[in-house]
């Protein structure tokens, strides 16, 4: 055998948390070890013996926004293609062989990064580290299964964004919202793009970032770390680290001092309204604060947009307030599809004066409260299967840059102030910080003036 | 063979593309380990004095505790013309009691990071919150408050039978679940266990608040329901909240409807149901199978994986692998505390429906010929063994293997040696109950695509039966919809009818002037429900004598038209201008046939036969009933004995929202003189007793001249 060639094991045990006054619950830490190989690999793990089960994920840090001009939507389309086999399983094996044992398994790509993932009984472990370092290893491509596989992503594009009502609306905002970061295209990508798409570019893609390097291994669950360690190091610890370094996306959206507002004709059946604000990435310290916002915004029944929109006033039939936190600057939209009878004009105001009041007036201890509740129970619910602590330890880690974030983030998010959430809603939610885009039916009238 | 060839091309793809050292043999996957020790969380067991039987499971990882209280009220205890009633109780648990209302309960729920759910099943209903550790006590509260005290509002009832009915309303387009709920009556007929328990778009209106009251007196009582505590609380602890909140919720007398088994499926028949646009064919095969009780539960569980449970097993490779017929099949035992099902379920492309069910029986009449191999075996063993392990990760999904296994009267040592007794089926035992159970001359057989085109490659395999998917009413144990009942008109009928129709016409204005309708233009404002909420929007109707009907309705920024313009009819709607298919064209020109003024001028257009049905009274006032009659369509028409105006007309019709047949009314109202002429300038529909649409007449003209144009397709 090669012998152990673990380079750095650092046992990091989750930060203390401090003791808080009144009913806060102290939320236990997750605990987690990290490794890396030689070659780069970073390999995460947490040990739970309750059930004889192991969540296993590869998190690839690539996704949309590294894929170069005109090609866009080539991250996913990686991503179907990793199930198509490679040096010793073949086209569709890998999924079959996880099913096949009781298991699920899934894949996604979202801006920055790429994730396999799988839940299966904690037996076979080494056979998925197997075959996750197999694909990690050798991709087999043909001209054939490239093509066909790239027909699955166009139909998932018409399904998805094409035909659904509302399915173009985010693509239209993020195109027009920014100009030279690659946030402007979304992660489905364009048909044109697609069709450019070469196996060329696959073998390209998968030589620069389907690296050791540039991955990080999750492992949450039944087994036991040192046995663990010593399979992934005789599956992956031969994978060489990639030949070229890997490109980063350094561009910066510049500031806008200008306010955007856009009208397009779509077809749907309601108008809509949806206003982005330029907000930043999710490892800056206004994230927190921002993501309570959102909850407050417009998470239940009795959240503020939901209250005054479609309770209250009546005029919209739905809508949404949140932010997308990514590894980069993004938006922080809200929006409101509207009841017949009803105007963009007045869902505008609607939303901009709630806005306006979070400036204003500081957010109700027990509105607050409420809110971090609820955000705590997520995280917290989410912890009790070994799926949901290894996409936490992961994001932590890839998007975070340090897996310890999963610990700090959950105090960070406990301690926002009312003040806090003014200062954020006052530095964000400006009138030349924001795009506005107002969605209007396409009428049957028009349709026929068209022809 | 086709995939070794395949493989070793492959091969040589790969060297080339990724640059691969020459290789030899492919590897093969390393083998799984032995299983790693696992021993069933133990789980706390009592019995409160009232009954309740009370169950704790400790589970300290995460500060969250989770509450699951079973009642045995399931949808067994539906009465046969009430399916949904157990589901629409359960339902309403959490949507207001006597001191808390919908809100309310959501509120508390919510600011303490909680999460609340009710819903229902075969055998029990449930109510379930889970909350972050200082919560409990709200928990217990709110838990013991939904399921003592519900009030069961009119309001909440109605909002929640609407949501239902429009979900109802998009399932009864969808050929698998047309397919999925026929083939349980078609296995079970008029048991319990053949009905939809979610409801049916009959039985949904039908269900009144007393009903509801009623169901949850005679079932929901401590000592017929069982409570699970899971999480982070002590047994100790656990045990004495159960009896603080629950220990004075008073034993009752439980009044369920036994279940008896149902008969055995005995022959093969076959139910295609007929939707003329499918472009592929839902197809299952099922029959009445065992008792969760029954011995062979796991030998059958173990066939049951060998012949469907994805790559690698026998319908999967036969059907998938070996032709690309489908993209999935499955096969399903469902044990329940009587004998059950076992159904496969596939669907493949309209030409090769008969091809793929041929295919099926072979496969099933040769497993229980041929033993399985060992391979099969193994693997159909671990699929099992795995899914049930993925099951036991969450304190929440383990309550409820718990909660399962106690209700079918398991104990702990069921659960513990659940895994091993899946491991050690052999495959005698496996063959033992295929030719027990999967004898293909006993099965049912449902279809649900264009059955043109297979009816008649089908016709061999057995009797065959073909419906309408608009006729199909799930609430009836044959599934056919009751047909409106047609009086045979006697000649004194017809002659009665024709004195009635002319007494009509003079009270409404006269004979000329009605006779001398060319052309009718009405503008109103219509108020409409939808499953979105109600619309009031101007709505705009121009007909053409005889056979022309345009109706706009003009929201704001929006406008939709509807057309039919001879043979053909076309509609226009935000999202585009398409044809309507003939079905649709039909149902157009019966709505043409219903309009107040075309119902005057029945005996110029053939083949509508009216007579005269009799007297009846309609809002306490006498009326004289005519029927009028075309082919299987039929329409009644109220006329008021006093005034001779017609007050209301009944139909057959189409729910716009779900495509299939719904009772309908229209009451008229508010008589106006129109040049010479008396027209009802109200009119409100009503679809199964409750408003579907109101329209208030502003503008009618007659013979003004209507272009030719507005009927034309843009």
């Amino acid at each position: 055998m090669s012998g152990r060639r673990l380079i750095a094991t650092a046992l990091v045990l989750g930060l203390s948390t401090l003791a808080r006054a009144g009913p806060q619950l102290v939320p236990p830490p997750l605990s987690f070890q990290v490794t890396t190989l030689k070659n780069g690999l970073r390999v995460i793990t947490h040990e739970d013996h309750s059930a004889p089960v192991v969540n296993l994920q590869v998190w690839y840090h690539v996704g949309s926004k590294d894929e170069r001009p005109g090609r866009t939507g080539f991250a996913h389309l990686f991503e179907h293609l990793m199930f198509k086999g490679s040096r010793n399983v073949g086209p569709e094996e890998h999924a079959e062989l996880i099913k096949s044992i009781g298991g699920v398994e899934n894949a996604y790509t979202s801006e920055d990064v790429t994730v396999y993932w799988q839940t299966f009984p904690s037996h076979y472990l080494e056979m998925v580290l197997w075959l996750e370092a197999d694909r990690m290893a050798s991709l087999a491509i043909t001209e054939e299964n490239f093509h066909a596989e790239r027909e699955v992503v166009k139909e998932e594009r018409r399904l998805r964004i094409e035909n659904p009502p509302y399915g173009r609306v985010l693509e239209v905002l993020y195109a027009n919202a920014f100009d030279v970061h690659p946030y402007k295209h979304i992660v489905i990508g364009s048909m044109d793009d697609l069709n450019a798409a070469t196996v060329e570019d696959v073998r390209e893609f998968f030589e620069t970032y389907y690296v050791p390097n540039n991955a990080t291994l999750v492992i949450v669950g039944d087994f036991d770390t040192r046995q663990a360690l010593a399979w992934v190091e005789k599956y992956f610890g031969n994978i060489p680290r990639g030949k070229r370094p890997i490109p980063r996306v350094t561009v910066k959206e510049p500031p806008k001092t200008r306010e955007r507002r856009l009208t397009e004709r779509m077809t749907v059946p309601l108008p809509a309204l949806v206003a982005g604000y330029y907000m930043p990435e999710e490892a800056h310290p206004d994230a927190s604060p921002l993501k309570v916002l959102s909850r407050l915004l417009s998470v239940g029944q009795s959240s503020r947009l939901y209250r005054k929109l479609v309770y209250d006033l009546r005029i919209a039939a739905g809508v949404f307030g949140m932010g997308n936190f990514t590894e980069h600057p993004n938006l922080f939209f809200a929006g409101a599809i509207l009841n017949p009878g009803h105007t963009p004009e007045e869902a505008e105001k609607a939303i901009v004066e709630e806005l306006e009041r979070l400036k204003t007036e500081p957010v109700p201890a027990r509105e607050l409260e409420k809110a971090k509740n609820q955000m705590l129970a997520e995280i917290l619910f989410a912890r009790q299967s070994n799926q949901g602590k290894a996409d936490a330890l992961g994001r932590a880690a890839v998007l975070l840059k340090d897996p310890a974030h999963v610990n700090a983030d959950v105090e960070r998010l406990l301690a926002v102030t009312p003040r806090e959430i003014q200062r954020v809603a006052r530095r964000y939610f400006t009138e030349t910080n924001r795009i506005v885009l107002t969605i209007l039916p396409q009428h049957a009238e028009e349709r026929r003036a068209i022809r | 063979m086709r995939e070794t060839m395949h493989r070793s091309l492959l091969l040589l793809m790969m060297m080339s593309l990724a640059g691969l050292p020459a290789l030899g043999q492919k590897q093969a996957p390393p083998p799984p380990q032995p299983p790693r020790p696992f021993r069933f969380p133990e789980f706390a067991s009592r019995i409160l004095p009232n009954g309740l039987h009370v169950l704790v499971i400790e589970h300290r990882e995460q500060p969250i505790v989770s509450l699951r209280l079973l009642v045995r009220a399931g949808a067994e205890q539906d009465p046969p013309d009430l399916p949904g009633l157990a589901s629409l109780t359960a339902g309403l648990l959490d949507q207001g009691t006597k001191t808390r209302s919908a809100l309310q309960i959501a509120e508390t729920i919510e600011s303490i990071g909680g999460q609340i759910s009710t819903g229902s099943s075969w055998h029990q209903s449930f109510a379930a919150v889970s909350v972050l550790t200082p919560g409990v006590d709200t928990a217990f509260e709110i838990l013991a408050d939904i399921v003592r005290n519900p009030v069961f509002a009119e309001e909440e009832i109605e909002r929640q039978r609407q949501q239902l009915l429009s979900g109802l309303r998009v399932q009864a387009n969808d050929p698998s679940y047309l397919a999925s709920t026929a083939i349980k009556r078609m296995i079970f007929g008029g048991h319990s266990y053949g009905h939809p328990p979610e409801g049916t778009l009959d039985s949904i209106p039908r269900l009144r608040r007393e009903d509801l009251i009623a169901f949850h007196r005679a079932l929901y009582h401590p000592n017929n329901a069982i409570l699970a505590i899971a999480g982070d609380i002590t047994t100790a602890e656990a045990f004495a909240k159960a009896e603080k909140y629950f220990g004075d919720w008073p034993r009752g007398e439980v009044r369920a409807a036994p279940i008896s088994p149902p008969a055995p499926t005995h022959g093969r028949k076959l139910l295609l149901i007929d939707k003329p646009d499918a472009v592929q064919t839902e197809i299952r095969l099922g029959k009445v199978g065992i008792a969760r009780r029954d011995p062979d539960y796991f030998a059958l569980q173990v066939l049951n994986a060998v012949l469907a449970s994805g790559s690698g097993s026998r319908l999967w490779d036969l059907l998938r692998r070996e032709r690309g017929l489908t993209y999935g099949v499955s096969s399903r035992l469902e044990a329940y505390h009587q004998p059950g099902s076992l159904t496969v379920s596939t669907f493949t492309r309209t030409e090769k429906t008969a091809e793929t069910l041929r295919l099926i029986l072979s496969e099933l009449e040769r497993i229980a010929r041929e033993r399985v191999t060992e391979e099969e075996l193994q693997k159909a063993k671990n699929f099992l063994a795995g899914v049930f392990q993925l099951r036991l990760e969450t304190p929440e999904s383990l309550a409820m293997i718990v909660l399962d296994a106690v209700s079918h009267g398991f104990d702990y040592a069921y659960l513990s040696t659940y895994r091993d007794r899946l491991l050690s089926v052999t495959a005698e035992q496996v063959q033992g109950v295929a030719r027990k159970y999967y004898r293909p001359d006993d099965l049912a057989i449902v279809l649900v695509g264009n059955a043109s085109a297979f009816e008649k490659e089908v016709a061999h395999l057995g009797p065959v039966e073909r419906i309408a998917y608009t006729e199909v009413d799930f609430t009836r144990p044959d599934l056919k919809r009751e047909k409106p009942a047609v009086v045979a008109a006697t000649p004194e009928a017809i002659a009665r009818g024709r004195e009635v129709l002319a007494e009509v016409r003079r009270a409404v204005g006269g004979r000329e002037v009605i006779a001398d309708i060319r052309d009718i233009s009405i503008v109103g404002e219509v108020t409409v429900s939808t499953p979105f909420g109600e619309f009031t929007g101007e709505q705009r109707m121009f007909v053409q004598w005889p056979d022309r009907l345009r109706t706009e309705v003009r929201l704001p920024q929006m406008m939709l038209v509807q057309v039919l313009n001879g043979d053909s009819g076309w509609v226009s709607t935000p999202m585009g201008t398409q044809d309507v298919p003939a079905p649709l064209v039909k149902e157009l020109r019966t709505a043409l046939r219903r309009l107040f003024f075309l119902l005057l001028r029945a005996e110029e257009q053939e083949g509508i036969t009216v007579s005269y049905l009799g007297s009846e009274t309609v809002e306490g006032k006498p009326v004289d009933v005519l029927q009028y009659q075309e082919g299987e369509q039929v329409f009644k028409l109220y006329v008021e004995t006093a005034s001779r105006l017609p007050v209301k007309l009944s139909y057959q019709g189409v729910d716009p929202f779900s495509g299939t047949r719904a009772e309908f009314e229209e009451l008229y109202a508010d008589y106006r003189e129109v040049a010479g002429v008396k027209y009802p300038f109200r009119t409100v529909t009503r679809q199964a007793g409750k408003r579907f649409a109101e329209l208030i007449v502003s503008e009618v003209r007659l013979n003004a001249g209507v272009p030719e144009e507005l009927f034309k397709k843009p």
